[in-house]
């Protein structure tokens, strides 16, 4: 089935990197890579947050993205009402993330709050909008978990380990 | 189409010097069908299987094998996200208030409670 990547490894699609050689393969072959609205709007928010503080290829990385999100190498998963729907179940659920990684204890407990709902917003979104998911977080298990238990009889969101590359 | 794609569709045992009408894959089995294509489309098969050394009704099939295959994907990626959200709605339905003196959440309460999404954590 195809692939949702989550921010991790989506963010590390650039010109001429490994990520681009394999998107554009699974393009080619008709199989095209999806990011989720949460994820572009995390990596655009990194992009404009860089850019503010100075880094002067910031602006042109996202408008690069945005080109190959307009030429369609890369499609992008709405959250729309079944997705924001299943979203708020899960939260209801899984209020809080699990304990910290190591990453994520340098985080404020604000930060931790909005990762977890961008995490929980991701997996509903590709697990409504039927793809499988490609992500390094442990999270993500945690969150497949409690889908197979809101929707038993549902295919359930498989969680992929991103290709080495 | 990128015409490169085809490019590996031609055999190349053609070393006759005369010119020779080209002549598509043979493709054994199948459904022969004879259709009209209109001539807008016509003239871009034909650019396109020039380009690629081969015949306009092999750019055509090939189109359209390739266009039934995103069909069939999108259809496979349908029907999974279409049961993974009936799992979740027949799983999340009550049915029917099972007490019939159950009152409904007041305004202030639900506003309350969607609140909360904020604050939970």
């Amino acid at each position: 089935m195809p692939q949702a990547w989550d921010t991790t490894t989506a963010a590390r699609l650039r010109p001429d990197s490994p990520e681009l050689e394999y998107v554009t393969v699974r393009w080619q072959l008709g199989d095209r890579v999806a990011f989720t609205a949460s994820t572009v709007n995390e990596i655009s928010f990194g992009l404009c947050k860089a850019s503010a503080a100075g880094a002067s290829m910031a602006d042109a990385q996202r408008e690069w993205l945005n080109d190959q999100i307009a030429a369609g190498l890369v499609d992008v998963l709405a959250f729309e009402h079944q997705a924001a729907d299943i979203a708020g179940a899960l939260r209801a659920r899984i209020p809080t993330p699990p304990p910290a990684t190591k990453r994520s204890k340098r985080r404020s407990k604000a930060d931790s709050r909005v990762a977890w709902m961008l995490d929980i917003q991701t997996a509903a979104t590709v697990f409504v909008s039927g793809y499988d998911l490609l992500s390094a977080d442990a999270h993500h298990s945690l969150i497949a978990q409690e889908l197979s238990v809101l929707a038993p009889s549902a295919p359930p969101l498989l969680i992929e380990a991103p290709p080495k590359f | 189409m990128n015409p490169g794609d085809l490019i590996d569709l031609m055999p190349t045992q053609d070393t006759d010097n005369a010119p020779r009408r080209q002549r598509a894959p043979r493709r054994s089995g199948g459904h022969r069908a004879q259709l009209t294509v209109p001539d807008a489309m016509w003239r871009e098969l034909t650019g396109i299987a020039q380009a690629a050394g081969t015949t306009p009704n092999d750019v055509l099939m090939r189109l359209a094998s390739e266009r039934l295959r995103d069909h069939q994907r999108a259809a496979a990626l349908r029907k999974r996200a279409d049961e993974r959200w009936r799992a979740f709605a027949d799983a999340s339905s009550v049915g029917s208030p099972t007490d019939p003196a159950a009152e409904p959440l007041s305004a202030e309460e639900l506003v309350k409670l969607s609140q909360a999404l904020r604050e939970d954590g």
